[in-house]
C-alpha cells in the first residue's frame, strides 16, 4: 500500500504543486481540502498517513485545524505548510515528533524530505510502497 | 504591450492569489522579526486598479494614512504599496525601537525616513519570495513615503495619470495577532507582468 496524504490548502495552485511532487515520488493522494473545516471532515473519513496543512485559510484556519487533529489523534503526521515563516508557527510543532513545519515557497526536495522524515521513510527511498509496508 | 485581460478564469485568479499569499506571508514574517511580535495576513484578494478605491482599503476615507511605495523591477515589474493608518505606522516604528520611549515623537523627516526603510524591507521580502517561487529576478527602486494624506486622496496622488490605472492589484491585510495595528499590502501588476506570472506558473506545473 502507498502512503496516503491529505492535502489541505485554500489555493488550488498550492494543492496542485504538492500533489505533483508527491505523486511523482509514489505517494497516493487520499483527498484534498480547501479549508480547515473540510480538512477535519476528510481527516475523520479518510484516515490519511499524513496531512499537509496550510495556515491562512477561510472558515477554520490551519492552526485551529492542527490543534483539533491533535485532539483526535496525537500521533497523526501533520506537515504545516505556510508562507508565514515565523517562530510561533515553528514552536507549534517544535516538541511534536509527528509534526513539522515547511515554509512556502518550497522545492520538491524540501517537501519530500519533510514528508519522508515525518513518515519515518528512508531519505533516499523513492519506493514508497516498499517502505510503507 | 499585452492587452489587459479582465476575464481571468478561476484557476488564474487562484494562482495570482497564491502568489500574493506567498509574498504577503513573507512580508508579514519579516515585519514580525523586525518588531518581535506575531504577525499574520488575511486571505489575499484581487481587484482591478481602475476600480480600486483606497478609502475602501482603509475603510475610512477621512483617516490619515501612510502610504509606502516602491517599484519592483526585473522580470515582473510591479509597484508595491504598504498602507496603514498614521497612528499604526507610529506604533510599528515604536515596536521596531523598543529601547526608545513609547510614542517617540519623530520629526516629519525622520518619520518618513524610518518609513522608507520599513517599505524597503517589506517590499523586498514580498517580491523576493515571489521571485523565488516563480524562478525570476527582482530588483528595486528607492522607496517613497506619503505621510500626511487622507485615504480618499491617495489614489489621485499615487496615480495622477488616470490612463495608467488599469493594473491588477493583489492585496492582503496584515496585522499583529494582538490586533494593535493593521495595514494592507498591495501589489500592483501591469498586464505584461500578470501574463508573465501566469506563464511561469504554467511552466512550473508542467
Amino acid at each position: 500500500m502507498s502512503q496516503t496524504v491529505l492535502i489541505v490548502d485554500d489555493s488550488r495552485l498550492a494543492r496542485a504543486t504538492i500533489r505533483k511532487y508527491l505523486v511523482a515520488a509514489g505517494f497516493a493522494i487520499a483527498g484534498e481540502a480547501g479549508n480547515g473545516r473540510e480538512a477535519l471532515e476528510m481527516f475523520d473519513q479518510l484516515s490519511p498517513n499524513l496531512v499537509t496543512l496550510d495556515i491562512t485559510m477561510p472558515e477554520i484556519d490551519g492552526l485551529t485545524a492542527f490543534r483539533e487533529i491533535r485532539k483526535r489523534d496525537p500521533n497523526a503526521a501533520v506537515l504545516l505548510v505556510t508562507s508565514l515563516d515565523q517562530k510561533f508557527i515553528a514552536e507549534e510543532v517544535e516538541n511534536d515528533p509527528h509534526g513539522a513545519f515547511l515554509p512556502k515557497p518550497f522545492s520538491s526536495y524540501d517537501l519530500l524530505k519533510a514528508v519522508r522524515a515525518l513518515l519515518q521513510l528512508e531519505p533516499s527511498d523513492t519506493s514508497v510502497e516498499a517502505a510503507g509496508e | 504591450m499585452t492587452s489587459w485581460n479582465t476575464e481571468l478564469n478561476e484557476e488564474q485568479i487562484d494562482s495570482l492569489k497564491e502568489v500574493g499569499n506567498i509574498g504577503a506571508g513573507h512580508a508579514a514574517s519579516q515585519l514580525a522579526r523586525l518588531i518581535g511580535r506575531k504577525c499574520v495576513v488575511g486571505v489575499p484578494e484581487l481587484c482591478v486598479m481602475d476600480s480600486l478605491r483606497f478609502d475602501d482599503l482603509i475603510r475610512d476615507p477621512d483617516a490619515m494614512v501612510v502610504a509606502l511605495h516602491m517599484r519592483v523591477l526585473g522580470d515582473i515589474p510591479a509597484s508595491m504599496l504598504v498602507l496603514t493608518r498614521r497612528a499604526h505606522a507610529q506604533l510599528i516604528l515604536d515596536y521596531m525601537s523598543p529601547s526608545a520611549a513609547p510614542q517617540t515623537v519623530y520629526g516629519e523627516e525622520a518619520f518618513e525616513q524610518a518609513l522608507r526603510q520599513l517599505a524597503e524591507v517589506l517590499t523586498r521580502s514580498f517580491a523576493d519570495a515571489i521571485a523565488q517561487f516563480l524562478g525570476v529576478n527582482a530588483r528595486y527602486s528607492f522607496a517613497g513615503a506619503l505621510t500626511g494624506v487622507n485615504a480618499g486622496d491617495l489614489s489621485a496622488l499615487l496615480f495622477p495619470d488616470t490612463e495608467n490605472r488599469h493594473h491588477l492589484a493583489i492585496q492582503a491585510n496584515f496585522f499583529d495577532i494582538e490586533d494593535t495595528f493593521q495595514g494592507k499590502l498591495v501589489y500592483l501588476l501591469s498586464p505584461d507582468s500578470q501574463a508573465m506570472i501566469l506563464e511561469r506558473i504554467d511552466e512550473l506545473l508542467g
